[in-house]
């Protein structure tokens, strides 16, 4: 059985230094909209601290430092202190994420979904990819302009995730495709406050679905595949409690969806907002996968990942104390002039190694490897396209997503 | 200190000196050399630091635990018995002088 979550009284934190403060906006348009402006800087700094809804935040952005924090996870993790889960990243209605665990629970649980996205089972869906990608690819660039978001990206992850991964039958899909456009509502609800209604009924439906599906195998022949073994941790090994068995099924039914095609939409700003590099991938596209790693370095999706202070400690001469909530800037990591010289200056040819995009060490994106197969192959049909570029390319960009992440929610084209 | 050799997957041979208690994979990233990736920074949790490791190697070294097991089981190049993670070979003097091999593909 998994450990309780931790839930103490609120932290105790000292008076804190107010020089390591920085007055800004974390989760506004602004910072979605620009973040190079502010991760190059931070990318810099030691640690630093922001108020956020009345409390002291920690940011931590150096990629060593940040390394660092992912991989010490006796010192911070994901497991909610400071009197419970920060409503604002609750995307899951209590329901434990797999960041919340640390091993030897969390290597449990990892064990079950790893199989489902090895490198080899991964493969397996080659020909479902090829052909999905050119079918929607063609059909959207019939329409004269298009939406990356919604007429590519959208349709290609629900039939290639929800279809072909998880064998999820077309007529279920929208259970899950609501459930993800409806986490990010809860980005502005108040510390403590109740979730609006639309998100409640999309969690709840999603949470009724999983039921009927667990009900539903149950009483089948049981199926050796990613969905018949999370059950049957549950089931026979009594590795997993049902809280971890819902909030692993439904994890696994969201998380790539809007992640993957939100990357593809920020991919295809950055080429096309750079038409010398553009041009340069479209006379050697064998720069294909340098090109992709060069645009999740420096358009990582999330500009932070959120974590607890489990232990006191210093960083970079910045105390940090038991119980506040610690924001990991993989963006600003991404950044580090140290690993990545000119970090603003978008290369495609400099395939750069140790990105944080994917977070490091025990949570390392398990979706990593299916994530960069994808965005290579349509990416990769896109440029194909000699005139590929912005419909309106002085049309400012309009982001939404979850709090700590940049979508951007409509990203037209055109290649006629 | 221990050397390790990598054979490339042009044939040719690539040594590097390890300090013991470095892994396999790490000092191989660490130097560039092509064929290892090494994604998730050592934790066994990616499948792109699969070597083949020269059988006569194979019994100065402990066998894989239940998470490299797993790994393993998914890499893209095939498993062979001689199939490792890099990130998993711990390097000490007993191990100077092994010899690698890289897979064709590691994603």
């Amino acid at each position: 059985m998994m450990t309780d979550m931790a839930e103490i009284n609120a932290p105790k934190i000292p008076p804190l230094d107010p020089e390591n403060f920085i007055d800004i906006d974390l989760f506004g348009q602004e910072m979605k909209r620009n973040p190079a402006r502010y991760l190059k800087e931070w990318a810099k700094k030691p640690p630093f601290y922001v108020m956020v809804d009345g409390r002291p935040n920690a940011v931590i952005c150096r990629h060593d430092q940040v390394k660092w924090a992912f991989s010490d996870y006796e010192t911070i993790n994901g497991i909610p202190q400071a009197g419970g889960r920060i409503t604002m990243f609750d995307y899951f209605n209590g329901l434990p994420m797999l960041t919340e665990f640390n091993p030897p629970e969390h290597t449990a649980l990892r064990r079950l979904i790893q199989p489902g996205f090895s490198p080899r089972r991964i493969a397996q869906y080659e020909q479902a990819l090829n052909t999905l990608t050119e079918t929607i690819v063609e059909q959207a660039v019939a329409k004269g302009s298009f939406d990356m978001i919604s007429d590519v990206g959208g349709p290609l992850m629900y039939q290639l995730l929800l279809g072909a991964v998880l064998e999820l039958p077309p007529e279920d899909w929208a259970v899950f495709t609501n459930f993800n456009d409806a986490l990010e509502l809860v980005a502005t609800v108040p510390q403590g406050a109740e979730k609006p209604k639309a998100y409640m009924d999309a969690y709840n439906a999603a949470y009724d679905y999983c039921a009927k599906l667990i009900e539903r195998r149950r009483n089948q022949e049981p199926m050796d595949d990613l969905v018949g073994n999370i059950i049957a941790a549950h089931d026979v090994g009594e590795k997993l409690s049902t809280v971890e068995l819902f909030s692993t099924l439904m994890q696994l039914f969201t998380a790539g969806l809007g992640t993957v095609i939100a990357t593809l939409g920020l991919c295809s700003i950055r080429l096309c907002r750079h038409p010398d590099q553009l041009k340069l991938l479209q006379a050697q596209p064998e720069l294909l996968n340098s090109a992709i790693e060069e645009c999740l370095r420096i358009d990582s999706l999330g500009n932070y990942l959120p974590r607890f202070v489990a232990k006191d400690c210093v960083v970079d001469g910045v105390p940090l104390y038991r119980g506040m909530l610690v924001l990991l800037s993989v963006g600003a990591s991404n950044y580090d002039p140290d690993v990545f010289p000119e970090p603003s200056k978008f290369d495609i040819q400099r395939n750069p190694k140790d990105i944080s995009t994917f977070g490091h060490a025990q949570h390392f994106c398990p979706g990593n490897i299916l994530a960069r197969n994808v965005i290579r192959r349509v990416i990769g049909k896109l440029v194909s396209y000699p005139n590929l570029r912005l419909a309106n390319p002085d049309a400012e960009i309009q982001y939404g997503g979850m709090p700590t992440e940049r979508f951007p929610l409509k990203v037209e084209l055109r290649v006629d | 200190m221990p050397e390790v050799h990598y054979r490339l997957r042009n044939g040719s041979l690539r040594t590097i000196e390890a300090m013991p208690g470095e892994n396999l994979m790490q000092i191989a990233v660490e130097s560039g050399v092509e064929g290892i990736i090494g994604r998730c920074g050592g934790f066994c949790n990616c499948a792109t630091c699969h070597v083949y490791v020269d059988e006569q190697w194979l019994g100065a070294l402990p066998p894989p635990d239940a998470e490299e097991d797993m790994i393993l089981d998914g890499t893209p190049a095939e498993r062979l018995p001689n199939s490792r993670l890099g990130c998993c070979l711990k390097l000490s003097e007993s191990l100077d002088g092994i010899t690698v091999t890289m897979p064709d593909t590691q994603e």
